[in-house]
């Protein structure tokens, strides 16, 4: 059975692209449009790896992953920032959050298939 | 029932028709379907070359006297009077011709620039073409027939408001 | 897979559309005074996510542009620069040129010229926005792109020591393998981190696994699984990139112990590791391969026997949020709305078929009202599908009114009103050319400069107030300027001089204004870019016309001009009273007939020789034949006819002659526009159920032409 991630950003241009890559490199997708639903669909789907941006309405990338770390569940599922910043306040802002490791927009999707080989195993 | 140009580098595909004693041709592409005369629904306030309106599928597609259009008496109906529907700049429109006479292909470079026509407004005329014919007896005729190849373009229906206006 | 992509791409310019109208409102908020943290955090969200997006689509200018301004409102949003309105105008500024990248970007138009805007905004962030008028910055030469991979964050590589080396400062040898010790903390694990990853990364590159050092391993019973004890050595071939090691360890890195250097001895399938490893607390273990892994296997096995299970993730019972207020959206392919309008179209039409053929006696029947609800409920939900907020046809029109503003040199403020009455996205996406004419026009002819303005009193910057309403099944939108009024003289001279009307022409105040609209006319004494030559008025109205609407001009001198335009609601399905007028059939619109008579002798009176009149209880209507409007012939004489009274809303009455009256349909209406033009008198056509054409007749236009203003030319 193949691996099932969690992508959650705004933009729907964004979601499709990942979608159509992700795929292609043999996952299984679902999504959700900001931090909100992302979190109801965390515990819906139960993915083995969440991808999600920083920027979004309502619950931001870094409240989610909060969010997500709080449930201790979900202590051991791999996170992954999506974004196109790369500042090293925001990088440290999502470690101390909990995230497992941060890709930068725009990503080639072999850089993309890379990281997330690494935190997902 | 295509009749080919010996030299033709089939660049194109025409059909061409009779209209008062002429021989004329559009290209094939600009071609929706050709069909039976039936009267059309008479507009009012429009020049007296749009005979009016007819549904072709659903579609409301005016109609237009062609040698009307062209500045001749109109044509009489008759048993094989037809109206080809073709594409005009994104538009449908009919026209009303004697009898469609036949789809050739030519050669692009057979193509030669129109004349001085006088009794056709210039810019309706893309250019001629000599075709060979097909007689009835089933030979050839050689010597063929000079195709005006019409400028569809030119024959835009929405071109007549700048003139009457 | 580049058909996805492109479909992909159109939805990212989708969203940019959505996302400049964000920045744009939040803009106009800031500029009226609103600098509230919420809109200026709105403002950088949707620029941010423009620029996100053009770089995952490969737009390089829009993306470099996007860049540097997101970065001004990324320092206004945390307080570092004021949102000052000199500030706001320079944002505003770039926010226009945005749009013409993101223009550019679809291949809608050239590059836009941006330097000017980047240097400002470059100063700005340089200045922190004081406004000290210093020189502008000489423009960069590139904006900065965030560069796809700058992931080696808080890693530092050891620099590589040399003395080794046979030459003196000579680059280690391109086949020098490197050595890479990897020790993580604690935090490295806490985040879901799997270092056994990390090494199985580092292998897929070539590496393996040299050495691990299990010294700090403390006995079972001290051992925290969350904890990190263990230390790995690996050798990496010379040719793997050190930049693709270094991202291996990423997010692991400031958390972690991570050396990466170049091995200065011999290729050897064990290297030594350097002294200098000392610092970082490692002590090599030379174990052999098979040893190490055993060894792994021993440690993992014991660690998983005696802990418990981590990660089992536990289930709560959460309810689905119940009553959740988010909006669900979809998106829809306008192609398959339109298919499915065209058979609610059918639907209606075969209904009023079906309910012609019944006797009267099963008309009765509860099952043909009951299936007329329900048409008429699907109907009507299928084009409330169609029904967007005209905000989106508004959306222009401030960039337009910056525009203009800096052409004619004349301040204008704008009023909207009434930006989310909702109209038939077909309607929305016609009135949009309609409408900048009329600004256009408005701004150049209709507000006078702030000089005139003043000497007459009023506020010197001049005011267009847009507005959308509706009112039963029409929508009215009206663009409403407070500058100088029509000047009557002038265009009845104008239309005099053009041969639209005859010198001796009686004209009421609202015929003279409507000349404007005639074809051929410009009271413009120099052809203006800004608004053509008139033509742009003619234009409105057969636009407005097309879809079934009008157009009415108000003005009065000195004070102002309103310009509306009177569309339908609903521009598809159409209740039609079926006649026949000499021989053909024509639909009047329901909505617009009074009554039915059948004149008496004497009922109808000839006031002129080309008008009659009918006389209904004491009121004198005007007549109209088949022949006056159309040019059909028409014998029959009047009292063999019916007299239809039809009512144009607020302008007048007129009774049509028909020959009979066939029936009462609903019918769907076929623009003319699609195939021909507009036609004055026409306001579509419709197939009947025959397959034979109906004309619909406009009653405006009817009733206005019972007006004794005969302009030349084909206008009725």
């Amino acid at each position: 059975m193949s691996k099932l991630i969690l992508t959650v950003d705004d933009s729907a241009s964004m979601r499709m692209l990942l979608k159509t890559s992700l795929t292609a490199q043999g996952f299984r997708i679902e999504s959700a449009n900001d931090g909100e639903h992302g979190l109801e669909r965390m515990h819906e789907v139960q993915p083995d790896l969440l991808i999600t941006d920083i920027n979004m309405p309502k619950m931001d990338g870094f409240e989610l992953i909060e969010a997500v770390r709080a449930v201790s569940g979900f202590r051991g599922t791999p996170i992954l920032v999506l974004s196109t910043e790369f500042s090293d306040e925001k990088k440290a802002r999502a470690r101390e959050a909990g995230a497992t490791g941060w890709i930068t927009k725009p990503f080639e999707a072999t850089k993309l298939g890379a990281a997330i080989r690494r935190v997902c195993p | 029932m295509t009749t080919t140009n010996d030299n033709a580098g089939t660049d194109r595909k025409i059909v061409t028709f009779s209209l008062a004693q002429q021989t004329f041709g559009i290209d094939m592409r600009a071609l929706i379907e050709i069909r039976e005369w039936d009267e059309p629904t008479p507009l009012p306030n429009v020049p007296g070359f749009i005979k009016g309106v007819t549904n072709l599928r659903g579609n409301v597609v005016p109609v237009v006297g062609l040698a009307e259009r062209l500045g001749w008496e109109p044509s009489a109906i008759h048993a094989r009077s037809c109206i080809l529907v073709v594409h005009i700049a994104g538009k449908q429109a009919g026209f009303l011709v004697d009898e469609v006479n036949d789809i050739v292909a030519i050669g692009e470079t057979e193509i030669q620039p129109a004349p001085e026509v006088e009794t056709i407004e210039p810019s309706v005329i893309a250019g001629l073409v000599r075709i060979a014919t097909r007689q009835k007896d089933g030979t050839r005729d050689e010597k063929g027939t000079m195709v005006l190849l019409l400028d569809l373009d030119a024959l835009s229906l929405t071109k007549h408001l700048d003139i009457a206006a | 897979m580049s058909d996805e992509f492109d479909d992909i791409q159109a939805i990212f310019f989708e969203e940019c559309a959505e996302g400049l109208t964000t920045a744009e409102q939040g803009l106009s908020a800031m500029q009226a005074g609103d600098v509230s943290a919420e809109v200026i955090a709105g403002v950088f969200r949707a620029v941010h996510s423009i620029k996100g997006g053009a770089g995952a689509f490969g737009h390089a200018d829009l993306t470099a542009f996007a860049h540097k301004f997101e970065n001004v409102l990324d320092e206004v949003r945390g307080g570092k620069i004021p949102p000052s309105p000199g500030v706001v105008k320079v944002m505003l500024s770039a926010f226009d040129i945005l749009t013409d990248h993101v223009e550019s970007a679809k291949g809608l138009a050239p590059r836009p010229a941006d330097q000017a805007a980047l240097a400002t905004l470059e100063q700005v962030l340089a200045n922190k926005g004081a406004d000290d008028g210093g020189p502008v910055a000489a423009p960069a030469a590139a904006a900065e792109v965030p560069a796809g991979e700058a992931d080696a964050f808080g890693f530092v590589p050891m620099a590589v020591s040399l003395d080794d080396f046979d030459a003196p400062a000579e680059l280690p040898a391109a086949d020098a393998a490197w050595i890479v010790t990897f020790k993580p903390s604690r935090a490295a694990l806490a985040n879901a981190g799997e270092p056994l990853l990390i090494i199985r990364e580092l292998e897929s590159l070539g590496g393996e696994v040299v050495a691990v050092d299990t010294s700090t391993v403390p006995p079972l019973r001290d051992l925290d699984p969350e904890d990190a004890y263990l230390t790995w050595t690996l050798r990496v071939p010379g040719e793997v990139a050190e930049g693709d090691i270094n991202d291996c360890f990423d997010f692991v890195a400031p958390d972690s112990i991570v050396e990466v250097r170049r091995d200065e001895a011999a290729a050897a399938p064990l290297a030594e590791a350097a002294p200098a490893a000392d610092e970082f607390g490692f002590v090599p273990v030379s174990a052999g391969i098979e040893d190490f892994a055993a060894e792994m296997q021993r440690v993992v096995e014991t660690i998983a026997a005696a802990s418990p299970a981590i990660g089992s993730v536990e289930t709560p019972a959460i309810a689905p949020k119940a009553g959740s207020e988010a909006q669900q959206t979809i998106r829809v392919d306008l192609g398959k709305l339109d298919l499915l309008l065209n058979l609610v179209g059918e639907l209606v039409i075969r209904n009023s078929i079906l309910a012609d053929r019944l006797s009267p006696a099963d008309r009765q029947r509860v099952e043909l009202p009951e299936l007329a609800r329900l048409t008429r409920q699907i109907q009507d939900n299928v084009m409330s599908l169609r029904a967007q907020p005209i905000k989106q046809a508004f959306s222009r029109v401030p960039r337009m009114l910056r525009d203009l503003s800096v052409e004619t040199g004349k301040q204008i403020l704008l009023e909207t009103v009434g930006e989310t009455t909702e109209v038939d996205k077909g309607v929305i996406e016609k009135i949009g050319d309609p409408l900048t004419h009329m600004i256009r026009n408005a701004a150049d002819h209709g507000l006078e400069s702030a000089e005139e303005r003043i000497a007459a009193g009023k506020n010197p910057a001049g005011t267009i107030k847009l507005s959308a309403e509706q009112r039963g099944a029409r929508i009215f939108v009206r663009v409403q300027d407070d500058g100088r009024g029509i000047n009557r003289e002038k265009v009845r001279a104008k239309a005099v001089e053009r041969g639209i009307i005859s010198g001796d022409a009686q004209l009421s105040n609202e015929e003279i204004d409507q000349l404007i609209c005639a074809p051929g006319f410009s009271t413009a004494d120099t052809i203006s870019n800004i608004s053509g030559r008139g033509v742009g008025m003619d234009v409105v109205r057969s636009n407005v016309e097309a879809l079934g609407g009008r157009v009415e001009i108000h003005s009065v001198p000195g004070e102002g001009t309103t310009f509306t335009m009177i569309l339908p609601l609903t521009l598809a399905i159409l209740d039609g009273m079926i006649v026949r007028l000499a021989g053909q059939r024509f639909v009047l619109p329901l909505a617009h007939v009074l009554e039915t008579v059948q004149p008496e002798p004497g009922q109808v009176k000839r006031t002129s020789p080309d008008s009659e009149v009918i006389d209904m209880r004491g009121e004198y209507v005007p007549v109209k034949r088949a022949t006056e409007i159309f040019g059909l012939n028409d014998d029959r004489a009047i009292e063999d006819s019916l007299v239809v009274i039809v009512e144009n809303e607020g302008s007048g009455k007129v009774g049509l002659v028909v020959d009979t009256i066939d029936d009462r349909r609903e019918v769907v209406i076929k623009s003319l526009d699609q195939n021909l033009h507009p036609i004055r008198g026409l306001g579509g056509a419709t197939i009947l159920g025959d397959g034979s054409i109906a004309l619909i007749l406009d009653i405006e236009a009817l009733v206005a032409s019972t007006n004794r203003f005969t302009p030349k030319g084909l206008a009725a």
